[in-house]
C-alpha cells in the first residue's frame, strides 16, 4: 500500500505522509475509512512508531485524516478542511503555470489541461 | 529511560571510554553511531552488567544496572558476539533463557517460529551467521524486554531478514513501549527505524539528536540571486555555503519556510529547498570539513 | 512529541533473582556430562567392581569368609585412601575448568553475566554443581559398594563411611583449591598450571633455597621439610599422611584389622577448601569480566605473578644453569658469583617471560624495567646477606638449655653415629662444633685445594643435628681436611673429635644405642672369617656362631672394652686403623621384649662391631667362647698384604695362618 523510497532524500515520514494523501486524494482510501494503525504500520514497514505518528499528525494538521480518541485515525469526509494546504498547492500550480508559459505553452493549452484534470462527476 | 553520566572505562590505561554521556528517552529507539574502536560496545557492555565503570553512572528507570538482577530480568541483549554453548539447539539455549528472564513468553516463542524459518532442533553452532543471529534475535524477543539492548544486530542478516527482524522490534516498541538502544557503524541502517541518534567517537558521544528535531531544523536551499549581487550577503546565518556558476548551495539552521522568507528579501531569481539527507545533517552538525566525519556516519 | 504507547508494565516486583540458579545447575549438569560420567566410572570400577571382583572372582574361591572381609576392608579403605588422592588432585582440577571455563572466554562471560543473576549467583551455582557432581558420584559408589559387600555378607559401614570421607573430603579440598586458582586467571590452560604450580610451590621453594643456603652457608645442610611447608604441599602431605595400617594374621594367612591413619588431615583439608571456596567468591566478585582471556585477573595478582615467576626462574633455573655451565668451568669450590649471575640472569628472563604473558606482547622492556631491577637489586641483596651470613647460621650454635638431644655423624676409618642426651656429652660436641667453625677459612681454602689432590691431605666429615626442645631442628654438616700431624695436636677440631670418638658415652650411644633404646636382650651371635680354619673341615669364609651364653659374655666384654676407651681409636688415621682394627666383623644378635615373635627365621635385630686388638676384653672373650675353634682374627692389613700376594706366596700365608685351603679366596 506505502512504499517507501531509501534512495529518496524526503525525510522517511514526508514521504509517509506524502504517499498516504496522494492515497487519499486518490480515493484509493474513501473518506471515512479507518487508517491502519500506527503500531500496525510500524512493523509492517519497519519504521519507528514515532516517525508514523508524526506523519499522522501532520496530515491531521491538514486537514485529511482526522483521529478518533480510542478508535484510530479515519480518513477525512470534509474536503474543506484543508484550506492551508490548498493555498499552497494554489501557489505551486502558480508558479507550475508561469514555468509552462516561459517555456510557450499557451494559454488554451493551459485551459484544456485543466478541463481535462478535472474530475468527471 | 536509559540514563548514561559521564562513564569513564579504562583498559590498561586506555580509555575506551572517555566521558561517555547519553540519555534514551522512554520507549525510544536510540541508534549509537561511530566508527569501528569508537566504546560503543564497550558502553554497551556496561548497560548490560557486564563491564563495571571505573567513573560516571549508568541508570536505567532511575536504577543503577551494576548487579541488579532485577533490573536485569527486564532487559535482554544481543551482542555481537552472541554465546551459545557448543552442543546447544536453539531449544536448549531457549530452556535457558526461560530459566533467567521471569517474563520469558512460550508463546510468543512459539509465534516467532514462524516469523525465523530456523530448525530448533538443529545444533547453533551448524547454522549460518546470519541464522545465529536470528536465533538471538529469536530469543531475546521472547524474553518479553521492556529495554532492548542491541549491538550491531543486523549485521550477516539480508535484507529480507533486517527488515523482518525490525518489524518485529518496531512492533514492540509500538505494542510494549519497548525502549531500544541499538548501535551500528552505518547511519541509514538506522534512519527508519530510530528517533534519537548518537554519535560516538573515541569514548565520548559527540552529539545526540532526535531526528524530527535535526529534520525541522536544518535546511539546504539553492538560490539564483539577482544580477549584482555575487555574494552571499554576509546577513544571511548560513551554516555552510558552496556555489556552482550562478547558483548557491546554503545550508542553514532553521525551518524551510523561515529561509525562504529571509532569502526573499534580496528577491532571488530562484529559491529552491533540497531535502537534507542525515549524513548531510550530521556533517553540518559536527562542524563539516574540520572533523572527519565522514568516516563517522558514512 | 505526545505520542505514547501504554506500556503493559509485567510483574516483576515479585521478582528476586540473583542467587541460585537451577537453570544453570541443570545446564551445567547436563553439559558437562561427560566429566561426571568418567568421574563416576572411575569410582564405580575402583570400588563396587573390584570388591565384586575379589569378592566373587577366581581369587576368591577356596578363602574364608573372614579373610575375604579382611581383604575387602583392605582394598576398599586402600582405594579410598590413594585412589581418593589421586581422584580428587586429577579431577579437582577438571571439575573446576569445566565449571568455570566461562570466564575464560569473553563471548560466554559476556552472556552469563548479562543474564538477570548476581556475580555471587553463579559463583555459588557453579561451585554447587560441582560438589553435587562429585557427591553424587560418591554417594553411588557407597551405594553400589554397600550392596556388593552385603550380597557378600562382608558389609562394615564404617569403612565404607571412611572410605567415602577420604573420597569426598579429598576432592572437596581439591575441587575448591583449583576454583580458586580459576578466579585468578582467564585463561583456561593456565587454570592446571596455576593449580600445580601452587599445590607445590611451598615444597619447591624450600627446596631451592635450602639447596642454594647448602652450597654457600659454610655448614649448612638443610633443615629437612618443615610441617608448614609440608601443609603448604596438599598432595605430598595428604599421601604421607593419610595411609591405611593393618596388622598381619598368620592364623588368616592375609593382614587384618585394616584402619586409616591421618583422618584429621582429610578433615583439615577439607575445611581448608571450605575456606578456599569462600576465598574464590571474595576474589569472583572483584573480578572484572573484561579479564577473560588475561593470564592473570586480579591486579595485585599479577605483581605476586610476575615476582613469584621471576624468583621462581631465578631459584630453579639460574640454580640449574649455574650447575650446568659455571661449575665446569671453575674447579673447587662454589662461586657466589658465578651463581648470582645465573639467577639474576633467568630472573630477568623469567620477570619478562611474565610480563610478557600479562600483556599479551613482546614489547615489555621499556615499561616494566624498574620492576626487572628491583627483582635484579632483591637477587642481588639476597647473594650479599648469605655472604654476610645475616641470619647467623653459619656461626649458630644452638644454646646447651635448647637442645634435648643431638645426633652426631661422624665419617673416617669407622662410620659413627649417635643420638646424645648426656648434657656434658652434648657440651662436648658443641666446643667440636665451635672449633670447626673456626677453621672454617682453612677449611673452605682445602676443599679448592682437595681437588688437586694434595696427597699430605686427609678429609672427613662431621654431621651433626640437635634436635630442640621447641621441636625444630638445626643440622649441619662439615666437611674436615687434615693432615695427619694436626690429628695430635691438641688445638685442632679433628684433634678433639679424635678424642671425643673414644669416650665412653659417645662409643656406647654409637654401638649399642638402638639395643639399649630397645632394651632388648642378646639371643646369640656370629662371627664371620675370611681367613682359613688352621685345622679341621677346611671351610672357608665360614663363621662362627655364639649360643645365647657366649653372646651374653661376648657383650659384657664389649661393654668394658667401650667404657676402657677402646673403641674409636684411630679413626682419623687410616695406616694405624688398618694395621690394628680385625676384618672380623661380630655380630650379637638380641630380641626385644613386647614384640610379636615371628615363627621361623633369624632375628632381624642386631648388634655390628668392628672392633680392633686394643679391645682385650673381647679378645679375651672369644678365646673364651671356644666357638672360634682355633680361627685367627686378621687385621685389614694382614688381609690386604694377603689379597695383594701372589698365589703362590698365598700357600706360604695359607701356612702361616695355619689354613690348608687352598686359593680360591684368594680373588674374593
Amino acid at each position: 500500500m506505502i512504499s517507501l523510497n531509501y534512495r529518496d532524500a524526503r525525510p522517511i515520514y514526508e514521504q509517509i505522509r506524502d504517499e498516504l494523501r496522494k492515497l487519499i486524494v486518490t480515493g484509493a482510501l474513501s473518506s471515512e475509512e479507518k487508517l491502519p494503525s500506527v503500531r500496525s504500520l510500524a512493523a509492517e514497514l519497519a519504521i519507528n512508531p514515532n516517525t508514523i505518528q508524526r506523519a499522522y499528525n501532520e496530515l491531521e494538521q491538514e486537514g485529511y485524516i482526522c483521529s478518533v480518541p480510542g478508535k484510530g485515525s479515519f480518513a477525512s469526509a470534509d474536503a474543506m478542511a484543508g484550506a492551508a494546504r490548498k493555498k499552497e498547492l494554489l501557489e505551486k500550480l502558480r508558479e507550475l503555470m508561469r514555468e509552462l508559459r516561459w517555456l510557450g505553452v499557451t494559454r488554451e493549452e493551459l485551459l484544456s489541461l485543466v478541463e481535462e484534470g478535472e474530475p468527471s462527476d | 529511560m536509559i540514563e548514561v553520566k559521564n562513564v569513564v572505562k579504562r583498559f590498561d590505561g586506555f580509555a575506551a571510554l572517555d566521558g561517555a554521556t547519553l540519555t534514551v528517552p522512554k520507549g525510544g529507539v536510540y541508534g549509537l553511531v561511530g566508527p569501528n574502536g569508537a566504546g560503543k560496545t564497550t558502553l554497551l557492555r556496561h548497560l548490560t552488567g557486564i563491564f563495571r565503570q571505573d567513573a560516571g553512572e549508568i541508570l536505567i528507570g532511575g536504577e543503577p544496572v551494576w548487579e541488579n538482577p532485577a533490573l536485569k530480568a527486564r532487559m535482554a541483549v544481543i551482542p555481537d558476539d552472541w554465546y551459545y554453548f557448543l552442543q546447544a539447539t536453539t531449544a536448549d539455549m531457549m530452556r535457558f533463557y526461560r530459566g533467567f528472564y521471569p517474563q520469558f513468553s512460550m508463546e510468543r516463542y512459539n509465534r516467532l517460529r514462524e516469523a525465523f524459518a530456523i530448525d530448533e532442533k538443529k545444533t547453533i553452532r551448524r547454522l549460518s551467521k546470519g541464522m545465529q543471529k536470528q536465533a538471538a534475535f529469536w530469543l531475546t524477543l521472547s524474553c518479553m524486554p521492556d529495554y532492548l539492548i542491541l549491538d550491531e544486530p543486523v549485521d550477516g542478516l539480508d535484507p529480507v531478514m533486517r527488515r523482518q527482524v525490525w518489524s518485529l522490534v518496531m512492533g514492540d516498541v509500538a505494542e510494549r513501549g519497548t525502549t531500544v538502544l541499538v548501535s551500528s557503524h552505518n547511519l541509514r541502517e538506522l534512519e527508519d527505524v530510530c528517533d534519537h541518534v548518537g554519535i560516538m567517537d573515541r569514548g565520548k558521544v559527540l552529539l545526540e539528536r532526535s531526528l524530527a528535531q535535526l529534520q525541522d531544523n536544518m535546511v539546504k536551499l539553492q538560490v539564483v540571486f539577482p544580477d549584482g549581487v555575487t555574494e552571499v550577503p554576509p546577513e544571511l546565518p548560513v551554516l555552510h555555503a558552496s556555489r556552482i556558476g550562478r547558483i548557491h548551495t546554503l545550508i542553514m539552521r532553521m525551518g524551510a519556510r523561515e529561509a525562504e522568507r529571509l532569502v526573499a528579501q534580496y528577491s532571488p531569481l530562484l529559491v529552491d529547498a533540497v531535502p537534507l539527507t542525515l549524513e548531510e545533517i550530521f556533517i553540518y552538525e559536527l562542524g563539516g570539513a574540520d572533523y572527519a566525519v565522514k568516516d563517522i556516519v558514512l | 512529541m505526545n505520542w505514547e504507547v501504554p506500556t503493559m508494565r509485567s510483574k516483576t516486583s515479585s521478582f528476586k533473582g540473583g542467587g541460585f540458579s537451577r537453570t544453570l545447575l541443570g545446564k551445567n549438569l547436563t553439559r558437562f556430562w561427560p566429566l561426571w560420567a568418567v568421574y563416576t566410572a572411575a569410582w564405580l570400577i575402583m570400588g563396587p567392581l573390584m570388591q565384586l571382583m575379589l569378592l566373587s572372582g577366581a581369587s576368591a574361591q577356596g578363602r574364608t569368609q573372614q579373610r575375604l572381609a579382611a581383604d575387602a576392608a583392605g582394598q576398599l579403605l586402600n582405594v579410598g585412601t590413594k585412589g581418593g588422592l589421586w581422584m580428587g588432585v586429577i579431577f579437582g582440577c577438571l571439575f573446576a575448568m569445566a565449571l568455570f571455563s566461562y570466564l575464560c572466554s569473553p563471548r560466554a562471560t559476556g552472556l552469563m553475566h548479562a543474564f538477570p543473576i548476581r556475580r555471587e549467583g553463579l559463583f555459588v551455582t557453579n561451585y554447587l554443581s560441582g560438589v553435587a557432581a562429585f557427591l553424587g558420584a560418591d554417594v553411588l559408589t557407597l551405594a553400589l559398594t554397600a550392596a556388593v559387600q552385603g550380597a557378600a555378607g562382608v558389609l562394615v559401614w564404617k569403612n565404607l563411611l571412611i572410605w567415602f570421607a577420604c573420597a569426598a573430603g579429598m576432592m572437596l579440598f581439591f575441587y575448591s583449591f583449583a576454583v580458586f586458582c580459576a578466579m585468578f586467571t582467564g585463561q583456561l590452560l593456565a587454570i592446571p598450571a596455576f593449580y600445580v604450580a601452587l599445590n607445590g610451590l611451598a615444597a619447591g621453594v624450600n627446596t631451592l633455597v635450602q639447596s642454594f643456603a647448602s652450597a654457600f652457608l659454610y655448614g649448612y645442610t638443610g633443615g629437612g621439610t618443615p610441617a608448614w611447608v609440608r601443609w603448604l604441599t596438599p598432595a605430598w602431605k595428604l599421601g604421607r599422611d593419610v595411609n591405611t595400617n593393618s596388622t598381619w594374621s598368620s592364623r588368616l594367612d592375609t593382614n587384618i584389622n585394616y584402619r586409616v591413619e591421618g583422618l584429621e588431615s582429610v578433615a583439615v583439608y577439607a575445611a581448608a577448601g571450605l575456606a578456599f571456596a569462600a576465598l574464590a567468591l571474595l576474589v569472583c566478585r572483584v573480578r572484572r569480566s573484561e579479564t577473560a582471556g588475561d593470564t592473570v585477573t586480579v591486579g595485585w595478582a599479577g605483581k605476586l605473578f610476575r615476582v613469584g615467576v621471576s624468583v621462581c626462574c631465578a631459584l630453579s633455573l639460574g640454580q640449574g644453569l649455574y650447575y650446568l655451565i659455571w661449575n665446569q668451568l671453575s674447579r673447587g669450590g662454589n662461586s657466589l658469583t658465578g651463581i648470582l649471575a645465573c639467577m639474576v640472569f633467568l630472573g630477568l628472563v623469567g620477570y619478562f617471560a611474565a610480563e610478557m604473558l600479562l600483556r599479551k606482547s613482546f614489547r615489555v622492556f621499556r615499561s616494566s624495567w624498574k620492576g626487572a631491577a628491583a627483582v635484579t637489586a632483591a637477587l642481588l641483596i639476597f647473594g650479599a646477606c648469605v655472604r654476610a651470613d645475616v641470619t647467623g647460621v653459619v656461626a649458630r650454635v644452638p644454646a646447651a638449655s635448647d637442645i634435648r638431644t643431638l645426633i652426631v655423624s661422624v665419617g673416617g676409618q669407622n662410620y659413627c653415629s649417635a643420638g646424645i642426651r648426656d648434657p656434658e656429652l652434648i657440651e662436648k660436641f658443641r666446643e667440636v662444633h665451635r672449633a670447626v667453625i673456626g677453621e672454617r677459612e682453612t677449611m673452605q681454602q682445602r676443599e679448592k685445594r682437595s681437588y688437586a689432590a694434595d696427597a699430605d691431605q686427609q678429609n672427613s666429615w662431621i654431621t651433626l643435628e640437635y634436635q630442640l626442645k621447641n621441636g625444630s631442628s638445626v643440622r649441619r654438616n662439615y666437611e674436615i681436611y687434615y693432615t695427619p700431624d694436626e690429628v695430635k695436636d691438641a688445638g685442632t677440631a679433628i684433634s678433639k673429635l679424635a678424642e671425643l670418638v673414644t669416650e665412653p658415652a659417645f662409643q656406647r650411644a654409637n654401638l649399642l644405642g638402638t639395643f639399649l633404646e630397645q632394651q632388648g636382650r642378646i639371643t646369640g651371635g656370629e662371627m664371620s672369617f675370611t681367613a682359613y680354619r688352621p685345622s679341621g673341615s677346611g671351610a672357608y669364609g665360614d663363621y662362627a656362631a655364639f649360643d645365647a651364653a657366649a653372646a651374653q659374655q661376648l657383650y659384657d666384654a664389649l661393654c668394658a672394652d667401650i667404657d676402657q676407651g677402646h673403641f674409636g681409636v684411630n679413626q682419623f688415621d687410616q695406616d694405624r686403623w688398618d694395621q690394628e682394627t680385625y676384618s672380623n666383623n661380630l655380630t650379637l644378635y638380641y630380641s626385644i621384649p613386647g614384640r610379636e615373635a615371628d615363627g621361623g627365621g633369624k632375628e632381624m635385630d642386631s648388634i655390628n662391631v668392628e672392633f680392633s686388638v686394643r679391645c682385650t676384653n673381647l679378645r679375651a672373650a672369644l678365646e673364651k667362647t671356644g666357638a672360634l675353634n682355633g680361627a685367627v682374627l686378621e687385621t685389614y692389613a694382614q688381609r690386604d698384604a694377603w689379597n695383594g700376594k701372589a698365589p703362590a706366596e698365598a700357600e706360604t700365608h695359607a701356612v702361616i695362618g695355619g689354613a690348608d685351603g687352598p686359593t680360591e679366596i684368594l680373588v674374593d
